[in-house]
Formats: C-alpha cells, structure tokens, sequence
C-alpha cells in the first residue's frame, strides 16, 4: 500500500496521480485519505503490488475529465481522490470512453458527486444575499453564505459577471472572495456570528416574499427540498416562514370570506322558475336591506331585452323594474322610437336595491351603487334571462349594464349607439342609462341625452325589423 | 446609476401587497432561455439556466420579480381578482418605481429579473406604453442585463409589440382559455383570435429579426428567450384534450416555448385547509406532464386522451396511462429498441433514455444497470427487456397492472407533485 503525499487540491493530486499512473500502479493499491478507510492498516507499502506496464505511446487524458476533476476535487467527500485516481487508472488502461459509460459504478458514483457539487454551486448562486453597505462613501456588497462542500472559488466567478460594477465580498465559514472591480481574490473565512451587516431594504424583499405566497397551496416540503434549512439562517426572508404557514389557514377563511360568492340559477329553469329561484338569493349582502326581489319582466318572446343597471327606491317597492322616475324616462323614449313595452323584456344587471339611510335623519332611502363583487354575484341571473329570452337584440343601459354585457367597462358617452358582437346575442347596443339622464349637470346635457337614448332605442327598433332572425341563434348562448 | 431619490419603503410596501400579490395567479416564473452578456459598466446578465432565487411556503419558485404595474382595470374577466367587478384594493406603481425596485433586488441577488404585467386601465396600447417604459429604462438608462419577461397587453398594437421585443428577453400573450366559447363565458371581450395574432406578430418579428441578423453586423436582440402564454384550468368545463390539442397547435402555429397552465380555484371554502390534494391540482400537474411529453417526448396530444375518457388519468401519469392502454407495444427491449420506443416507457426520462443508448454501446445492459441510472424502476419493469429481465408477461396483460403503477393514495404525495409541476418532467 503507497499512501499518497500530497496537497490536497486539484494540482497536488494531479502532480501525484501523473506520478502514480506513469508506474501503472493500480488504485486499490494507493491511500489518498487517511479518512477514506481502513486501508491505512497495511501500512505504505503492499508486497503483491502489480504493476502493470504502461501502454505504448502518450496517454492522453480526455478534456472532459479534466472537467470532471476540477468540480469533484472540490467535494467534501472522503473518497474523492481516491475516485478520481480509480477513473483515470481505467480510462488509460481500460477504454478511453469510459466516461460514457454511465452505468459503471464508477462513473455512476462521479457523475452523482457531480451533480451534487453543481447543485451546490447553483444554490450558492442562488441564495446569497447581498446587503448594501458603506465603505469609505463607497458603495460596497457583503454576503455571508455557507455552501455544503467548499465550492467558493468554483461559485464565486458567477457574482464578477453579474455584479462586476460594483464591488463585493462574500464570506464563508472556510474562505472569503474579494471582487475589486478587477479580479476576484481570496481570504480566511469567517463564522456567522461574526458577520454583521444590515440593510433596511431586507423589509422590502421580506414584504414582497409575503405577498407572493399563495395561502391556498401549503406545500412545505417542496419548499425545503428545493430551499434546505441549513441556508435559512443567511436568508432574510426565511425569518417570515413560520408565521406564513402559521396564518395560512387563517387567510383562506378570510380570502374564502371575501371571495365573490355568485348566484347559482337553477339548471335549464324557465323564466318562472328563474324569478322563482332568484327569491331566495342571498349571494350577495344587498339582499338584507331590499324590500322586493326585481326580477326582469316581459314575455319570453322578446326579441329586444333591456338591461338596466340596478332597482331603485320604487322599483323595490313595487318589485318591478323601471317604474320609477327612471322608468318613465325609458317609457318616453321607447315610445318615440315606436317600441311598445309589452313586447321588451326589461331587467337589471343586479336584481335587488342598495341603499343607506340619508344623513339628514329623513326616511328617504339614498340609492347606493353596487359594488363590483355585488355585480359579480348578480350575474348570473341575467346571463340565465339571456340564455331563455334569447334576445335578438340587448341594449344595455349605463356603463353597469355595459360591463355585464362587454366584459369591459365601456366609456358611454363615445360608445353609445354602436353595435356590439357578442357571444350572448346577436347584438349588443349602449346607450344612457335613464338616472344619467336625471342626473345630467345641465338642461342642455339632459336634452342631449334623451336624444340619444331615443336615437338609440330608434336604431334597435331599425336592427330588429331589417334583421329577419326572429330569435338569437342556439349557438351563441351561454349554458349556464 | 442609482436613482438620485430613493422612493419611501413604506409607499412601496403597501403598493407590493397589493400588485405582488396581484400578480401571483400568473403561473409562469421561468427565467431561463436567453443569453444576455454584462454590459460595460452596468449590472446583470442571463446565462441561459435561470436561478431560483428564494422558495415560499407554497413550494414555487421565487426567480422574478413578478408585479403588476397597476391592478385597474376595465375588463371583467370573471376568473380574474383584478376585474373591473371586483372590491380587491387597487394601486399602481410609476414606471420609475419599478425601475428602482428591480435595480434594489437585483443588487441584492434577490432576482434574475423582472416579470412585469398590467390591468388595461384605459387603452390597451397606453397600458403597454408604460411596461415597455420600464423595460426600456432599464435597459438604456441602466444597461441592465438581467432578465425581463413582459406581458403582451390584449389588444396592443404590432408597433408596440415589436419595441417590447427589442427591451424583453420574454414575451407572452395570455391565451387564457382553450377555446372561444370559453372565452364568451368568461371573458367576453377577449378573443382566442385576438391573442393569437399577437403570438403571430411576436413569431414573425423574430423570423425577421433572425434574418436581419444574418446580413448586419451590429446584431439585434428580439426577445430572444421567445413567448410563451398561459391557459386558465377547471374554470370551464373544456376537457383535457381540447386543452391539449389547443396547446399543440399554439407550440405548433407559434413557437410558443411553453404553456403555462394554471389551475382555477373558484371559491376557496372552509375546507380548504389541505388545497395541495385538490383535484384541480393534480390535474394541472397532469396537464404539465401531458404537456412535456407532447414536446419532449415524440406523444401527438391526441394519443394521450381517448374520446371515451377526454380526460387525463387522475390517478396515474398520462405516460402510464398511454402504456396500459397500449400493452401489445411492450415490452421494449433496452438492449435494442430505439429511442422513439424508449422513451414511451413509464419511468424513462429523456436523459435516461440517451445515457442508456450510449451505454448499451458499451455492453449488453442489465437491471443493475439500469437502476444506477436512477430511473423508476419500479414503473419501468414491467414494460422493458434487459439482458437479465424479462417481465411478467402474465401480469403486461393482467387488469391490475394499472394498480401496480399507480402510486399508492398517499404516494400521490406533494413532492412528487411539486417536482413534476416545476418542470413538468416525469
Ligand atoms: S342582488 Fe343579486 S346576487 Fe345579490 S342577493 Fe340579490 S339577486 Fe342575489
Ligand atoms: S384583462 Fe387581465 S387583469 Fe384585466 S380582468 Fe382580464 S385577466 Fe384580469
């Protein structure tokens, strides 16, 4: 048995394995460690060594090797050297494509060793934290990271291409790297709790890490196969990690709270059964204050639907749509457009009132606009109406109708009058909802309102008498 | 280079609640796919592999920094937080704040990057303005190299999308949902038509672009880390195979390096406690296996369903699933087959497979042989022939070979998802 002499890195062994292999002395017959076995019992010389003769001409070790050896020299592991000596001895004296041979246990156990140093590498790569700090006026970057086998020089290349404008320092229990603008230079290493830097901007990252995290995927053991304790403690974000999993559940009952809750409208129902469902409802807060359910209203024969934004005082009263103030508006331009009533269906994009108390003590209830989850929970009802009126035409009124129907908040006032295409009916038309006409800052704008609203009404009447569709096609229907 | 104002921490931190948290539902993180060298004097490269940075609790990849500009917006897309009809508090970043915070995280080692999306507030090209603003600071005013992935805005124009290129190393225009009558449901003011032809504009640019670069000197970078889109799951009732057959022609019309899939959690109720078992999850990770091996791994998307069951196997991995119901192709011969037919073995990865075709140069192989490959051997055989193995023909024709390869209930465990779901390898 040899026990072989030399300095522990990649050029000591390279020196002594060159040595070894010229006199073909076989690997089982070198120590490279004193911890890599038993082996040190023999002593240092073995009486049955064979040596085998070298083979003609100059061995060449293949570039790729060198590679090889290069990342494993740098392990932890006892038996590097040793591996290392036992693949060189073969690739001389057994094939030369050795290496490719990725199920010889030899080359197994390398390329396992190298996935692991790379993996280290990487997670040095990707784990050190740089803080900011000042050094004479000058700007200067400190890390404290503890890679798993001494990788520094191999990882520390990395941070000079990416970080080579300013300069940095980044220790390890075993060694440190200096980047000077020019090269990298190495130093003494340094334990953790002698490393003290701190950078406020660490409570940025840390607010960000927290608001990424999905509550409604808990999945700690994917996180620490990727992300393993042993580099938490240089990790800032890490110290949020307790308190995230603690209150988890916590926030999706609250998320499961806030999330908008829709309306569930019975499946294939009639306009009968619908209105009879919608009674019921209560996915949304609105409901508790409301009088009266506001179901849309008119024959299920329609070829013209309506679509209003939300009942009013009266309309909660009467359990109707549009019999308010804002309902003898539309009445008026329906009429000048030479729609009869009878023959529209009417409804609104949310079906009960919301209102709050005045603040003058008066019993006259303000009118309030729903909030978007309340228009979301709506919804429904209104595409199950469309789905079973299957209107050849809808025209919606104000932007809360528009929204339903567009999938889009639209601007009224430049789209009124145009007609949409759309997947819920043939066509879609905007126009002014009858309370912007009520509320109009002037006479002049309220006039010029009405007359939209009628020009608009006017051209649904024109859509529907040129479009000989009597009804919307099947096709195009929501099946909700 | 720094910025001569460092904006408040505090403002900053309210607005990252609000539009990190926003942008989380977006499924893609990657970082990886573009080369990009330091510029002189500035900071940041890409060095093809991008780096997961940081892991939350949820198991996913911290590689970006992923922001929304701004959570407004005027569409009503129903699956969406960020809807017009929705209480979600709002807020919006100045493009030179976001500058800023990617500088500050980049610095640190935080990030490879940034992915910066929007809510449309106000007009679609004014919306992708102001992304390609950042983008563009960054990369002039601080010659940053790192990585930038942008959002195509719905509706942007071609101009836009052709300066977008020039900035982003990625680019990506959500198809959202796999078909048109989808969309009508959920999003009625989006098209499958409209998204497609910004894909079409982001391919044909970069032909351009290529070609362009063949002649000039001085080359041009269009993003050259490509596009990719993602497709909303288990929001409507669309079956895996038409999620899988819109994806391959999206890979196949576009060069789409990838398709995010992203489950659809509508309400999360009380018992939501344990979401990691929910089916929709596992059958994302499905999607993404199915997914990987349409591109990886030679399998037409039509193979991996059938018109009685348009939906992936639950319970076992769509490679398994294929297997079982295509028994008379195996078993395979290790020693012999070629590679098309190794790579349809259960528990073969693609690096497996070319690790075995080298060795089996070497010598005939064996079953030690193989495992010392790490592949699931468990799975593998019984569908392969080695020198020393030969499966049970009785039980490659048995019914209850299916449960010899289905993991056991539990064994459906988190980390087997986690790790598919990452990489979508098997
Ligand atoms: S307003 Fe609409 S969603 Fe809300 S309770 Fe009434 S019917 Fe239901
Ligand atoms: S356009 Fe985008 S941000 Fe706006 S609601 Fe639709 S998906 Fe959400």
């Amino acid at each position: 048995m040899i026990a072989a002499d030399f300095k522990p890195d990649l050029e000591g062994w390279r020196q002594e394995a060159r040595k070894f292999l010229e006199a073909g002395i076989e690997p089982s017959k070198i120590l490279w460690s004193k911890e890599s076995g038993s082996l040190s019992l023999f002593g240092s010389t073995d009486p049955d060594m064979k040596v085998l003769s070298a083979p003609g001409g100059r061995f060449q070790v293949p570039a790729e090797f060198l590679e090889w050896a290069q990342l494993i020299s740098s392990a932890a592991d006892a038996d590097r050297w040793d591996l290392l000596y036992r693949i060189l001895f073969r690739l001389k004296y057994e094939r030369k494509d050795l290496l490719k041979f990725s199920v010889d246990p030899d080359i197994a156990r390398a390329e396992l060793l190298m996935k692991t140093l790379r993996r280290d590498i990487h997670k040095m790569h990707a784990f050190v934290r740089f803080k900011k700090t000042d050094v004479d006026g000058r700007e200067h970057y400190v890390a404290w990271h503890k890679p798993e086998h001494p990788i520094l020089k191999l990882g520390a290349p990395f941070f000079a291409r990416r970080f080579g404008d300013r300069t940095w320092s980044i220790f390890t229990p075993d060694e440190s790297a200096h980047w000077d603008l020019g090269e990298i230079k190495y130093g003494p290493g340094m334990p953790q709790h002698e490393f003290q830097a701190e950078d406020a901007f660490d409570g940025v990252w840390q607010t960000y890490y927290a608001s990424i995290f999905n509550p409604a995927r808990v999945k700690i053991k994917a996180m620490k196969a990727e992300m393993s304790p042993q580099y938490w403690s240089s990790m800032p974000e890490t110290a949020l990690i307790p308190e995230l999993v603690r209150n988890a559940p916590a926030r999706l009952q609250e998320m499961a709270k806030n999330q908008n809750r829709q309306a569930e409208p019975p499946a294939g129902a009639s306009l009968t059964e619908l209105r009879a469902a919608a009674q019921s409802c209560s996915a949304c807060p609105i409901v508790h204050r409301a009088q009266n359910l506001v179901f849309g209203e008119g024959p299920e024969s329609a070829r013209l639907m309506i679509v209003g934004e939300q009942p009013g005082d009266r309309e909660d009263q009467e359990g109707r749509p549009f019999v308010g103030p804002a309902g003898e508006v539309l009445d008026e331009c329906l009429r000048a457009a030479g729609i009869d009533r009878a023959d529209v269906y009417v409804t609104s994009a949310v079906k009960h009132f919301k209102w709050r108390e005045s603040e003058t003590g008066s019993k006259i209830r303000i009118h309030q606009k729903a909030s978007g989850s309340e228009m979301h929970a709506c919804k429904p009802w209104l595409e199950a109406e469309i789905a079973r009126v299957k209107p050849a035409l809808i025209v919606a009124l104000g932007a809360t109708a528009g929204t339903a129907l567009l999938g889009r908040l639209p601007k009224v006032k430049e789209e009124r009058g145009r007609l949409f295409e759309s997947a819920l009916a043939p066509a879609i038309l905007l126009s002014w909802h009858p309370a912007a006409i009520l509320r109009s800052f002037s006479e002049d704008e309220r006039r010029e309102r009405l007359e939209d609203l009628k020009m608009d009404l006017a051209q649904a009447q024109n859509f529907l008498s040129q479009n000989e569709n009597p009804k919307a096609p099947d096709s195009c229907l929501p099946q909700s | 280079m720094q910025q001569a104002s460092t904006p408040n921490f505090q403002v900053l931190k309210e607005k990252l609640k609000i539009l990190a948290d926003a942008a989380k539902y977006d499924a893609s993180c990657a970082s990886s796919g573009s080369n990009r060298a330091r510029a002189a004097g500035g900071m940041g490269n890409t060095e093809g592999m991008g780096i997961c940075h940081s892991y939350t609790p949820d198991g996913r990849c911290v590689s970006l920094l992923k922001l929304l500009l701004t959570n407004h917006c005027i569409y009503d897309c129903k699956f969406c937080i960020n809807r017009v009809s929705s209480d979600t508090p709002r807020a919006g970043f100045q493009p030179s704040e976001v500058v800023w915070l990617t500088l500050e995280f980049y610095r640190r080692n935080y990030i490879e990057g940034l992915f910066l999306s929007s809510g449309i507030a106000g007009s679609s090209d004014a919306t992708m303005e102001k992304l390609i603003r950042v983008a563009r600071d960054l990369r002039l005013k601080h010659r940053f190299g790192g990585y930038i992935h942008l959002k195509v805005v719905a509706g942007a124009s071609q101009e836009l999308i052709h300066e977008a290129g020039l900035w982003a190393d990625r680019l990506s225009a959500n198809i959202e949902l796999p078909v048109q009558g989808d969309l009508d449901q959920l999003a009625p003011a989006k098209t499958i038509a409209a998204a497609t032809q910004s894909m079409s504009q982001i391919d044909e640019r970069s032909s351009e672009v290529r070609e362009d670069n063949k002649k000039m000197r001085v080359q041009t970078k269009f993003a050259p880390a490509g596009q990719t889109t993602q497709m909303i799951v288990g929001a409507t009732p669309s079956t895996d195979a038409a999620i899988l057959g819109a994806s391959e022609k999206l890979y196949q019309d576009h060069k789409l390096r990838r398709v995010y899939y992203s489950a659809y959690s509508p309400i999360p109720h009380a018992d939501a406690v344990l979401p990691s078992e929910k089916p929709s999850l596992v059958r994302e990770n499905r999607l993404y296996q199915a997914d990987w091996l349409v591109r990886f791994y030679d399998f037409k998307a039509h193979e991996l369903t059938t018109a009685e069951a348009p939906n992936l196997a639950l319970d076992l991995d769509p490679k398994s699933a294929w297997a079982l119901g295509h028994r008379a192709f195996f078993p395979v011969d290790i020693n012999t087959a070629d590679r098309e037919a190794l790579l349809r073995v259960p528990g073969f990865g693609v690096r497996n497979v070319d690790r075995l075709i080298e060795a089996r140069r070497f010598r005939r192989l064996r079953v030690e042989d193989i495992r010392r490959l790490r592949v699931a051997w468990n799975r593998a055989r019984f569908f392969v022939i080695t020198a020393d193995h030969n499966p049970d023909a009785l039980l490659l024709d048995h019914d209850l070979l299916g449960n010899r390869l289905k993991p056991a209930a539990e064994q459906l465990s988190l980390f087997d998802l986690r790790q598919t779901a990452a990489s979508g390898e098997l």
